[in-house]
């Protein structure tokens, strides 16, 4: 049986009158179908076809590779980011209630959804410059807690842009003047819609925190 | 030939070549690709039609109806020079082609044992997959050690000297 548009004449596409209808209810599970659309690759391949199989098989595949999501938040000028499995969350600007005989870069504990966390200066922390315009009252600030199963760390970002994906293969190196700290914990620089922010690691970032603000 | 129990088959990649099927596990396959002429090889072995640049890798290339002792594969749309894993040590790769590729889940389909051949040890099992049949092959065998040996030690830069061969078959074909 090979008549040349069956399925559109008496199938499917056409006055339904096939008797092979009732053993494979629709055209497209019928062998002459099937053995139709087979036919359609027996030809010559239009002009050009072959040569880019030929230039693009040459060429090293394109590493696959799932694309990291991370947190773009800002300091002053400065966007920093940090790959969102180390984020637990972030929350419009809280007070901070100052601990007594405790500065430096612990700036007080915060209380988010019924705990208290401790927030720190990591602004200060990453040597990084303050806005120029401290006086007025910051509407975009928030309160991000970062932290693992063993720690949680609050710090108030002057702005969070949200969440953006990334390929982690097309990373750039980071710049070369960072302040020491910053060297120590940035993996390199992403730039997610051309918006170029540092990416922190998160396991040396809490190691710092460790090292600075709990002795 | 009795009929063994259906079992449970892996992931198959049909190769059709002369409208019959043939099947390698899914397991060894590692691009499928359009069909590509392979640049002649001079003095090569007789299974060989070829080599082809594979992500700058330079790869030996079996036309598998020639293999089977058919014609040439032809230059079809539907043609596809399949990318394939042999050898049990560190990978290497040829390249089959062939008239049109698929995938198939074989499952409770029956095997048949099929042809023990000494000067095609490629050949495998065979499927009975409904009213049709279905020739494995097994893909460490599709070329001898030897001719592997030979082939896929070749450096990219020894490749130069065939490319102006290219323009000549390409010319003529």
């Amino acid at each position: 049986m090979s008549a040349s548009d069956c399925w559109r004449r008496i199938g499917t596409g056409g006055n339904l009158s096939c008797t092979e209808l009732v053993r494979h209810v629709h055209c497209r599970n019928c062998p002459v179908f099937v053995e139709a659309a087979a036919d359609i690759g027996r030809r010559e391949p239009p002009t050009g076809y072959t040569d880019s199989a030929i230039e693009l098989s040459a060429l090293p595949a394109l590493a696959a590779s799932r694309p990291d999501t991370a947190l773009l938040f800002r300091f002053g000028k400065e966007w920093l980011a940090i790959e969102t499995r180390h984020v637990t969350e972030v929350a419009a600007f809280r007070f901070i209630h100052r601990i007594p005989h405790r500065g430096g870069l612990v700036a007080g504990l915060v209380n988010v959804r019924g705990q208290l966390l401790l927030t720190v200066h990591l602004r200060e922390l990453l040597q990084i410059s303050a806005s120029d315009d401290v006086s007025k009252p910051n509407q975009a600030a928030r309160t991000v807690v970062i932290g693992d199963a063993a720690q949680r760390w609050a710090f108030v970002a002057d702005e969070v842009s949200g969440v953006v994906s990334f390929n982690p293969l097309e990373r750039l190196p980071a710049p070369a003047n960072l302040p020491a700290t910053l060297t120590g914990i940035t993996i390199g620089t992403i730039a997610p819609s051309s918006r170029r922010a540092l990416l922190l690691a998160g396991p040396a970032l809490f190691e710092l925190l460790q090292q600075r603000v709990a002795a | 030939m009795s009929a063994r129990e259906p079992r449970r088959n892996p992931l198959l990649v049909l190769l059709i070549v002369n409208g019959r099927r043939h099947a390698l596990p899914a397991t060894h396959v590692v691009e499928v690709l359009p069909w590509m002429p392979a640049q002649s090889v001079p003095l090569a072995p007789q299974q060989i039609t070829g080599m082809l640049n594979y992500r700058g890798q330079w790869i030996p290339v079996v036309d598998l109806s020639r293999l089977l002792g058919g014609e040439e594969c032809p230059r079809w749309l539907s043609s596809r020079t399949v990318i394939v894993s042999v050898g049990a040590g560190p990978q290497r790769l040829i390249g089959l082609q062939v008239e049109a590729c698929e995938l198939h889940q074989a499952s409770g389909l029956a095997t048949q044992p099929g042809l023990r051949l000494p000067h095609a040890p490629f050949v495998g099992e065979v499927l009975a997959d409904g009213d049709r049949l279905i020739q494995l092959l097994r893909p460490d065998d599709l070329l001898d050690s030897a001719t592997l040996d030979a082939l896929t030690g070749i450096a990219p830069s020894d490749m130069r000297f065939w490319a102006i061969e290219r323009g000549a078959t390409q010319a003529a074909g």
